[in-house]
């Protein structure tokens, strides 16, 4: 078995290890006090490990990338974002696991969220652009461009109805602009991800292809995870939280698996 | 190891130019360097690319046999891009390594 099909199958089995709780409680058999335990410190620490991770994962490659290679800069920004995601992460795995506290909303951990967006859609953006200059045939500027605005048209119909009813809440200003501004920033990253998306598939089959698959997909159920959220906290429906975390685990492990892949890819 | 494999690849090649101006017939050509990029870049995309940086080249792909400057221009091409996807180094590594397993068929 070759290194990176052993780093897929660890990634695979530490991920469904760690929803596997998660998943219990959704299907009935939450397992008592025993159970909360084991989802409080498995999901907290998952999240954490993984988004260490991929942090690890960009820095490495940000650093093995030459100065004047515009994938350094990319590099760069995912670092940038993931550290402060993790920062973020790291306030909510204190309140919960260390402190055992519920984890106030808001709270310091989503100015680190909230502040990680501008590196991660910096990070996409300067993607496109390198991999434009490649002279590979990755698609027209114009094909892009469509991509680009079909994907607005798309975020903004399922942004509305579902950030309609979370706006009419009755909440505090700070969490109202807080639930519609997490998947707005989630749809917004969601455009470039959608165009580099169609360009990762022509890679489908090499090991460019995991890089992007990973973090692709991490940033599609990241995205999922916020629209959940901020759904199902208007509608009060708590018991849909551990689909939440589930998607959260797998968002993080998957951009961990890219970024780790993207630097593996370097090393090798 | 890699880099073994490389100078071991540039002797061959030193030793291939012996052989002529002509490298390998561009086909089999195209077909080594599919091979050898798809591990990283997935086989659609070496096959696209190689015949998109043939007709930007102006190198016929159905033609007989490819120079060996039209071999060099071509992997440069493919070179530029791999430095985006996997970094300078490695795509040196992997340009080296092509170029040997092409010395390799010109010798044998």
């Amino acid at each position: 078995m070759s290194r990176i099909a052993r780093t897929d199958a660890l990634f695979f089995v530490a991920a469904l290890a760690a929803v596997a709780p998660f998943v219990l409680q959704l299907v009935g058999r939450p397992g008592g006090a025993i159970g909360e335990e084991i989802r409080l410190y498995a999901g907290n620490l998952a999240k954490l490990l993984f988004l260490l991770i991929a942090a690890r994962g960009a820095i490495g490659s940000a650093k093995r990338f030459e100065h004047d290679n515009p994938m350094r800069g990319t590099w760069r920004m995912f670092a940038a974002g993931f550290v402060t995601f993790t920062a973020g992460q790291a306030v909510l795995f204190t309140y919960q696991a260390i402190l055992r506290l519920p984890s106030p909303f808001p709270s310091v951990a989503d100015a680190f969220f909230v502040g990680s967006y501008p590196f991660v859609l910096a990070a996409l953006l300067r993607a496109i652009r390198a991999y434009g200059a490649t002279g590979y045939p990755i698609g027209t500027v114009w094909e892009r461009a469509g991509t680009a605005g079909a994907m607005t048209v798309a975020a903004g119909l399922v942004g509305y109805p579902t950030l309609k009813p979370v706006v009419a809440m009755p909440a505090p200003p700070l969490e109202t602009f807080l639930n519609v501004a997490y998947p707005v920033l989630d749809l917004a990253v969601l455009v470039p991800v959608v165009i580099l998306l169609r360009i990762a598939v022509r890679f489908r089959g090499g090991e460019v292809w995991k890089v992007w698959a990973g973090l692709l997909a991490g940033f599609v159920l990241m995205c999922v995870g916020d629209i959940l959220f901020a759904y199902f906290t208007a509608l009060g429906r708590e018991s849909f939280d551990p689909l939440i975390h589930v998607m959260y685990i797998l968002a993080y492990a998957a951009l961990a698996r890219g970024a780790l892949g993207q630097y593996q890819l370097l090393q090798s | 190891m890699r880099e073994v494999a490389w100078r071991d690849g540039a002797r061959v090649l030193e030793s291939a130019s012996l052989v002529g101006s002509g490298v390998a017939k561009t086909k089999d050509a195209l077909d080594t360097i599919v091979g050898m990029l798809s591990p990283c870049l997935g086989e659609t995309m070496a096959r696209a690319a190689a015949l998109a940086h043939c007709q930007k080249l102006g190198i016929a792909v159905d033609g007989t046999e490819i120079t060996r400057e039209q071999l060099d221009a071509l992997l440069r091409r493919f070179a530029q891009g791999l430095n985006i996807f996997v970094g300078r180094e490695k795509a040196a590594v992997l340009v080296g390594e092509i170029h040997a397993a092409m010395a390799a068929r010109a010798v044998s």
